[in-house]
């Protein structure tokens, strides 16, 4: 479990330069683009940032088992993200729905590779795990 | 490092067999849910039968994709696709209570839908949960 807790402490760091520039990213958009889809980046941004800063102090995961079986439900979660975000761009006529899915595709993307990046290196090939 | 592969569990497959005919018996309930809502919101009818019909066109498709798999790696994938349920469910809720011109259903239809998604996702969770104990029987690590 040495491992997977290393590994966790530096998807951390990756969810939180993520969350940093989204969090930035989003500010500009909303201020100095007056765009709405800034307020929702930076919204998501926050929370990514409150999740990173609960999960740093918190203990390592206890099982194995159950931190995979997490993750594989995240990406599942990701995957969905994107596929509803791209559907909302692609059906809508409307500029709200549309700036809507436009947000949410890029978060689930990061997210889904974030995670990805994870699941790989915290596989039980790598850990020792029986798979 | 070697990579340790599990084997497949045949107690796995009892497992599941015995799931997939609690699926079959439950499915029932929206189906006939369906049937009846057919005659009083049609739409609704069709999504309560669609509903039990995918329950039950899921579960031997496990069935027969678990022989080549480790209780682990079957939990793993099981936990995978439950987060693609939860997805787009959320995502559903999202779009019907923010008041989003997407939603298209109207206050009737909103109701029914309600009704037969909170049937769905009661039995689907119940059925699962049950499932999801008896398959970490199985493994060698406590899930805790």
């Amino acid at each position: 479990m040495e491992v997977v807790a290393r590994e966790l402490k530096a998807h951390l760091r990756r969810l939180a330069l993520w969350s940093g520039s989204s969090l930035a990213a989003g500010i500009i958009l909303l201020f100095a683009l007056r765009s709405s889809v800034g307020g929702m980046t930076a919204g998501w941004a926050l929370v990514n940032l409150a999740i990173v800063a609960f999960s740093w102090k918190g203990k390592p995961p206890a099982s194995y088992q159950k931190f995979r079986e997490f993750l594989a439900f995240n990406q599942g979660l990701n995957i969905m993200y994107i596929a509803v975000g791209l559907t909302l761009v692609l059906s809508t006529e409307y500029r709200d729905v549309w700036v809507t899915g436009m947000e949410i595709m890029p978060q689930g993307l990061a997210l889904l590779v974030l995670d990805g990046i994870l699941m790989r290196k915290t596989s039980p090939s790598r850990v020792g795990e029986p798979g | 490092m070697p990579r340790k592969q599990s084997p497949p569990n045949p107690e796995l497959q009892k497992i599941l067999m015995q799931h997939m005919q609690r699926v079959f018996y439950w499915s029932l309930v929206p189906f006939v849910m369906g049937c009846v809502l057919l005659l009083l919101n049609k739409p609704m009818g069709w999504f309560a039968c669609i509903g039990a019909f995918l329950f039950c066109l899921r579960e031997p498709l496990e069935y027969s994709r678990s022989k080549k798999s480790s209780v682990s790696r079957f939990r793993e994938e099981r936990h995978f696709l439950n987060g693609m349920f939860a997805g787009i469910f959320s995502q559903f809720a999202a779009r019907m209570f923010d008041g989003s011109p997407v939603d298209r259903l109207g206050p009737d239809n909103r109701l029914w839908f309600l009704v037969v998604t909170a049937t769905l996702l009661t039995i689907y969770s119940v059925l699962e949960g049950k499932l999801m104990r008896q398959t970490a029987a199985l493994l060698d690590e406590p899930t805790g």
